[in-house]
C-alpha cells in the first residue's frame, strides 16, 4: 500500500511522465534473456508515442513468485504462467479473461493445441496466450551414433521403436567417451519430470489422468505405466541413465552422455556444445506404433489485479504479434505458436533445422490436462517418476501418486463446476 | 554455563518513592520486545495449533475452510512419508551426534594441551563456523562429484570400479550429508569442550598425577566426569540442531533418492508451503514443536539436576 | 608427544583448510575445462593460476547481481541485529531493575520461550505475513527476528548482575529507567551486545529456509538463497560457483578472525540456550 501511494506521489511529481507504465513479468532462463530485452525495446519503441511503456522483468522461480503474488495482491499487469497451471489459477479467481482484450485475426492463426492449452472450459474462454509451442525429443551426438553404427532416423514415422532405442543405448554404453548413454535431465525438478515423462504413458495408451472422470486411478498406475517406467527403471540400473547428481551439462559439456531427451530450451546449449554433431531425433515409438510428445509452455496471462487491463491487453497483443512470434522462436529455439509466423522463422521454416521439431509438434502432442488439480498431478507424478528411477517400485510409487491427486481432488469437493464433468 | 537465572529483586526492598510512574516506563520499555514475542513468536504457536484441525489452504479459494477435527493427524502418523521423514532424521542424528561430538572433544583436548602453534590452529579450528552454510555446501558438491569428484577418484586410486553416485545413493546420502555437516558446524561443539575443559580445576590433574595415573586414566577419571555437564548440554544441543536438518538436503539431494534424505522439516515445508496445505503442515509443525521442545526441556532438567 | 600433538595439529589444519582452498584455488582458474579436468584430484587445491575473470563475470552478472545480494544481506543483518540490542535491551532492563512483581513470571515465560524451534513456526508465520502483503520484502525478514527471548535472557543475566548502587545513584538524582540504560546500562553491556550482535550475524547470514519462502525475485533476496540458486543454476560452471563463494564467505571469515576472541564468546555463551 506504501509504495502504492508513493508511486502516486511520484507520479502527481512528474508531470511530463504522460505515460502509462505497465509491468510484465517474464520467466527467467538463459536462452530467454535476449528475447525479452528485445521485446521491451521494441514494444516501447512502437508505443512510447501513444502513452503506454512496459517495464519487463524478468523472474528466476517464477511459480513461486507467482504463488506469493496471488496471496498478496501484489501482482504486475501482465504475467507469464506456466500454461498447464492457467485452470488451478482461473479455478482460484487470480486471472482475468483475456479475450475482450485480444486481436480476432491473431486467435484464429494460433495452433490448435495452444489455444486448447489456454481455453478454460468451465466457460469457454481463453485466460493464457502462449508464444510459443514445445516439444520434447531426442537429441544425439553424430559421433557416437557413428561409432556405435546405429540407425539415425529423419522422421516422425521413422522412429525408433522401443527395441531399436534398447539396442542403441547399449551399443552406445560401450562407445569409448559414453559414460552413460542417455541423459533424461534427471537433474531438473518441478513441472519437467511430469511434463518431459508423461509420454512414455501416453504413447503407451495410459495417461496422468483420465479426462473424463478425472480420477487418476486406473489412468496413471494402470499395467501400462507400470510396464514402461520399469523398462526405464531397468535402464538406470544398468547405468545408462545419467544419475539425478550428474548435473547439467553431461551432453553438451564434457560430453560423456550420447543421447538427451528434452525440449526446445536447449536449442542454444546444445548448438553452442555440438556445433555439426548435433542430430534431432523424434521420439521414439514406446509402444507397439503409437508416439506422444508433450507440448504448450509459458504463456502470456492477465491477473485480476492488474489495474490496466486494457494497456496490459495491447502489450499482449504485440508480444502475439507475427513478427515478435518469430522473434521468440529464433532467438530460443521454441516453435512458433501462430501459424503465419513459422515461415518467417529461420529455424522452423522449410528446410530449417528444427523442422522436425515443428512436424512432432503438429503431429504427435498431447496436451497436458486443462485441470484445477494440475499442479498437484504434476507434483505427484513427477515424484513417483524420481523415485522410480532411483529405485523405488514402481506399481507403488504409481498408487501413491494416482492416491495423491484423487486424494487432492476429493478434499476440494471435485473442483466445482469440474465435479460435474464425471 | 549455567541454565540457572539470577533470582529477581523483590520489589519490597527498594524505595517506593515515584513507584507508579516507574512503572509505566518499565513497561513501556517492555512493550515493543513484548508485542514482537506476541506477534511472531507466541500467536503463530498458537495458531499453528489452531490450524492443525482445520483444512486451510494457504492461497484463498472458492472452498471455505473447514474444521477437520483430528483428521490431519491421522493423515500425518499414516503417512509412509512422514515415518520415513521421521527414521531419515533420527538416523540423521544418531550418525552426526556421536560423530561430530567425539571428533569436537577431541580436538577440544588437542587444543587444550599445550604445544607449538597451539593457537595457530584454535584460528583454523574455528573457520568452518565462519564459514556461511551455502558456502560450505557448494564445497562439498565439488567433492561429492559424479564421476571424478575427490572422493571417487580415491576410492578409484584404491582400486573401486566405476563410481560411487554419494548424494544419489539410498546407502550414502546420509552418511555424505553427515561428513558436511560435522565438518561445517564441528567448531561449535568443540569451542563449548574447550570452555569445558577450562572449568575444570587443575588441581585435580595433579592429584590424578600424584596418584601415577596416565594419559588416558586421566581423561577416564578427571576429564570426562568434569564435563558431565557440558556433556549433556553438547549432546542434547547437537541432537536438537541435528533435528532441524534443512538447508544442506534442500540443495543437495532435496530429499531424494527415493525420500532417502527427506527430513521432518523438509516434510513439513513440503507439505504446508510448497504443496500449500497449510493446515495438515501445521499438524506436522505441531508434533516437530512438541519433540524438539521436550528434548530442550529434557536438557533443562538433566543440567539443573546436577 | 609435542611432534605428535603437532602431527595432529597438521592433520586438522589439512582437513579444515584443504575444502577452503579448493574453492579459492578453482575461483582464480578461468578455465571451465580444465577446472573439470582437474576438480577431483590434488591439482585442485594448489592454485595453478591467477586470474580474476571469475570475479568480474560474477560480479558483473547482471541477472545475478552479486552486490544487490550483499547489500540486501547487508541491510537485512544490521537492521535486524541493532534494532534487535535496542529492543531486547529495553526489555531486559526493565526485567531486571523494574518495580513491578510480574518480572519474576516474565522472566520465567522468556526462558520457557526458548524450547520452541523456529522451525515450527514457519507455517503458520507464512499464512500470517501473506495476509499482510509482506511478501517479498525487507520487512518480512527483519520484523519477525527483531525479539529474541534468548537475547533478552542475556541482557537480563547481565544487568541483573550490574551492582546496585550504581543504578540507585541515578534513580536518585531523578534519571528515568530508560536514561539509566543507555546511560549506565548499554555502555557497560559491550560483551552482551557482542554476543547477540555475532549470533544474530551468525543467525541472520545462515538463514536459508525462511528467505527461501518469502523472497521471489532478486530484489530483495539474501546472499544465502543466492548462492543455492546460482549453484543450481550454474552447476557446470565451478569457476564461477566458487568465485562466488569466495566473494560471500571471505568478508564473514575476515571479520570474523579479527574479532576472534568475541566470536569464541559469543559461541560459548549460545551454549546456554540449548
Amino acid at each position: 500500500m506504501r509504495t502504492f501511494t508513493l508511486t502516486l506521489a511520484l507520479l502527481a511529481l512528474a508531470p511530463v511522465a504522460q505515460a502509462k507504465q505497465i509491468t510484465a513479468w517474464v520467466i527467467d532462463g538463459q536462452s530467454e534473456r535476449p528475447y525479452f530485452i528485445q521485446l521491451e525495446k521494441a514494444f516501447n519503441a512502437a508505443y512510447s508515442s501513444k502513452g503506454i511503456t512496459v517495464k519487463v522483468t524478468p523472474i528466476p522461480n517464477i511459480n513461486d513468485a507467482l504463488k506469493a503474488g496471488f496471496l498478496s495482491k501484489k501482482l504486475p499487469d501482465v504475467v507469464m504462467i506456466d500454461g498447464p497451471n492457467m485452470a488451478n489459477y482461473v479455478w482460484s479467481g487470480q486471472l482475468s479473461p483475456l479475450d475482450a482484450y485480444l486481436d480476432k485475426a491473431m486467435l484464429s492463426d494460433l495452433l490448435p493445441a495452444i489455444r486448447a492449452q489456454g481455453t478454460y472450459s468451465p466457460d469457454g474462454k481463453m485466460y493464457s496466450i502462449s508464444p510459443y509451442d514445445s516439444t520434447v525429443l531426442l537429441w544425439g551426438n553424430r559421433k557416437y551414433l557413428q561409432q556405435a553404427g546405429v540407425r539415425i532416423p529423419k522422421t516422425v514415422k521413422d522412429a525408433w521403436t522401443l527395441t531399436e532405442f534398447q539396442d542403441a543405448l547399449s551399443k552406445l554404453s560401450k562407445v569409448k567417451g559414453v559414460t552413460w548413454p542417455l541423459d533424461l535431465k534427471l537433474n531438473y525438478s518441478g513441472e519437467w519430470l511430469s511434463f518431459g515423462f508423461a509420454p512414455f504413458l501416453q504413447s503407451c495408451g495410459a495417461d496422468l489422468i483420465n479426462r473424463k472422470t478425472w480420477q487418476a486411478t486406473g489412468a496413471l498406475n494402470s499395467a501400462a505405466s507400470v510396464k514402461i517406467l520399469t523398462t526405464l527403471q531397468d535402464w538406470k540400473k544398468k547405468n545408462w541413465i545419467v544419475p539425478q547428481s550428474g548435473g547439467d551439462n553431461r551432453f553438451y559439456g564434457d560430453k560423456s552422455a550420447a543421447l538427451v531427451w528434452v525440449g526446445n530450451w536447449m536449442w542454444r546449449d546444445h548448438k553452442a556444445g555440438l556445433g555439426k554433431d548435433l542430430v534431432l531425433i523424434p521420439a521414439p515409438k514406446f509402444c507397439g506404433n503409437k508416439q506422444a510428445s508433450p507440448n504448450g509452455g509459458w504463456s502470456w496471462a492477465m491477473p485480476q489485479s492488474s489495474v490496466s487491463k486494457q494497456e496490459a491487453g495491447t502489450f499482449i497483443n504485440f508480444a502475439m504479434s507475427t513478427r515478435q512470434v518469430a522473434q521468440y522462436a529464433d532467438i530460443t529455439g521454441y516453435i512458433p505458436s501462430r501459424k503465419s509466423a513459422t515461415p518467417l522463422s529461420k529455424v522452423y521454416g522449410k528446410g530449417g533445422e528444427g523442422e522436425l521439431m515443428a512436424e512432432q509438434a503438429g503431429s504427435i502432442a498431447v496436451v497436458r490436462p486443462v485441470h484445477p488439480a494440475y499442479p498437484v498431478i504434476s507434483k505427484s507424478f513427477g515424484d513417483a517418476v524420481l523415485n522410480i528411477l532411483n529405485g523405488a517400485n514402481v506399481k507403488a510409487e504409481l498408487d501413491k501418486a494416482a492416491g495423491a491427486i484423487d486424494r487432492d481432488i476429493a478434499s476440494n469437493k471435485g473442483y466445482p463446476p469440474f465435479n460435474k464433468s464425471r | 554455563m549455567h541454565t540457572s537465572s539470577p533470582p529477581v529483586r523483590s520489589a519490597q526492598t527498594k524505595p517506593k518513592p515515584r513507584h507508579r510512574q516507574s512503572l509505566t516506563e518499565e513497561l513501556l520499555l517492555l512493550l515493543p520486545a513484548t508485542l514482537l514475542l506476541l506477534c511472531f513468536l507466541v500467536v503463530p504457536f498458537v495458531l499453528s495449533i489452531y490450524l492443525s484441525f482445520t483444512d486451510q489452504r494457504l492461497v484463498p479459494n472458492p472452498v471455505p475452510t473447514d474444521f477437520v477435527g483430528f483428521q490431519n493427524y491421522q493423515q500425518v502418523l499414516s503417512d509412509p512419508a512422514f515415518w520415513q521423514a521421521f527414521r531419515n532424521t533420527v538416523y540423521f542424528a544418531l550418525l552426526v551426534v556421536p560423530f561430530q561430538c567425539a571428533v569436537s572433544l577431541g580436538i577440544a583436548v588437542l587444543l587444550n594441551s599445550s604445544f607449538p602453534l597451539r593457537s595457530f590452529f584454535r584460528s583454523v579450528a574455528i573457520l568452518p563456523l565462519m564459514t556461511p552454510i551455502t558456502v560450505t555446501i557448494v564445497i562439498w558438491a565439488a567433492f561429492y562429484r559424479i564421476p571424478d569428484g575427490l572422493f571417487n577418484n580415491v576410492i578409484k586410486a584404491f582400486g573401486a570400479e566405476g563410481y560411487v553416485d554419494w548424494l544419489g545413493s539410498p546407502l550414502w546420502a546420509m552418511p555424505a550429508l553427515v561428513l558436511l555437516s560435522a565438518w561445517a558446524t564441528f567448531p561449535f561443539q568443540m569451542l563449548l569442550y574447550l570452555a569445558g575443559l577450562q572449568d575444570i580445576p587443575s588441581e585435580r590433574y595433579e592429584a590424578a598425577r600424584m596418584d601415577g595415573a596416565s594419559a588416558w586414566q586421566q581423561f577416564r577419571y578427571v576429564t570426562f566426569p568434569g564435563l558431565r555437564n557440558t556433556n549433556i548440554l553438547i549432546l542434547i544441543t547437537t541432537t536438537i540442531q541435528a533435528f532441524k536438518l534443512f538447508t544442506q538436503v534442500d540443495i543437495l539431494t532435496r530429499g531424494g533418492p527415493v525420500g532417502a534424505t527427506n527430513t521432518l522439516v523438509r516434510y513439513m515445508i513440503q507439505q504446508g508451503y510448497v504443496s500449500q496445505l497449510v493446515g495438515f503442515g501445521s499438524a506436522v509443525a505441531v508434533i516437530f514443536v512438541v519433540i524438539v521442545g521436550s528434548l530442550a526441556i529434557l536438557q533443562r532438567v538433566l543440567v539443573k539436576n546436577e | 608427544m609435542n611432534v605428535f600433538r603437532l602431527l595432529l595439529g597438521v592433520l586438522l589444519t589439512v582437513l579444515v583448510l584443504g575444502p577452503l582452498m579448493m574453492m579459492l584455488s578453482v575461483s582464480l582458474n578461468p578455465d571451465e575445462a580444465a577446472i573439470s579436468g582437474m576438480l577431483g584430484t590434488a591439482k585442485a587445491f594448489f592454485p595453478s593460476t591467477f586470474s580474476l575473470e571469475n570475479y568480474r563475470e560474477v560480479i558483473t552478472d547482471p541477472y545475478q547481481p552479486f552486490l544487490r545480494y550483499l547489500f540486501n544481506t547487508l541491510l537485512v543483518t544490521i537492521c535486524t541485529v541493532g534494532l534487535g540490542v535496542l529492543v531486547n535491551s529495553a526489555a531486559a532492563f526493565a526485567l531486571a531493575w523494574g518495580y513491578g512483581s510480574y518480572r519474576k513470571l516474565y522472566v520465567a515465560l522468556i526462558i520457557a520461550l526458548f524450547v520452541i524451534p523456529g522451525e515450527g513456526l514457519l507455517i503458520p508465520l507464512i499464512l500470517m505475513v501473506s495476509r499482510l502483503g509482506w511478501l517479498d520484502s525487507y520487512q518480512v525478514q527483519i520484523i519477525p527476528f527483531i525479539a529474541s527471548s534468548f537475547s533478552i535472557f542475556l541482557f537480563y543475566q547481565f544487568f541483573s548482575k550490574l551492582p546496585p548502587e550504581l543504578i540507585e545513584a541515578a534513580r536518585i538524582d531523578g534519571a528515568k529507567l530508560s536514561t539509566i540504560l543507555f546511560k549506565i546500562g548499554l555502555p557497560l553491556s559491550k560483551p552482551v551486545i557482542a554476543t547477540t550482535a555475532i549470533l544474530g550475524f551468525l543467525d541472520v547470514w545462515n538463514s536459508y529456509l525462511w528467505p527461501s519462502m518469502v523472497t521471489r525475485g532478486v530484489e530483495f533476496r539474501p546472499l544465502s538463497v543466492a548462492m543455492a540458486a546460482f549453484f543450481n543454476s550454474q552447476q557446470s560452471y565451478w569457476g564461477n560457483v566458487t568465485a562466488f563463494a569466495v566473494l560471500m564467505a571471505l568478508p564473514v571469515i575476515i571479520v570474523f578472525l579479527i574479532f576472534q576472541r568475541w566470536f569464541v564468546a559469543s559461541v560459548v555463551g549460545s551454549g546456554v540456550k540449548g
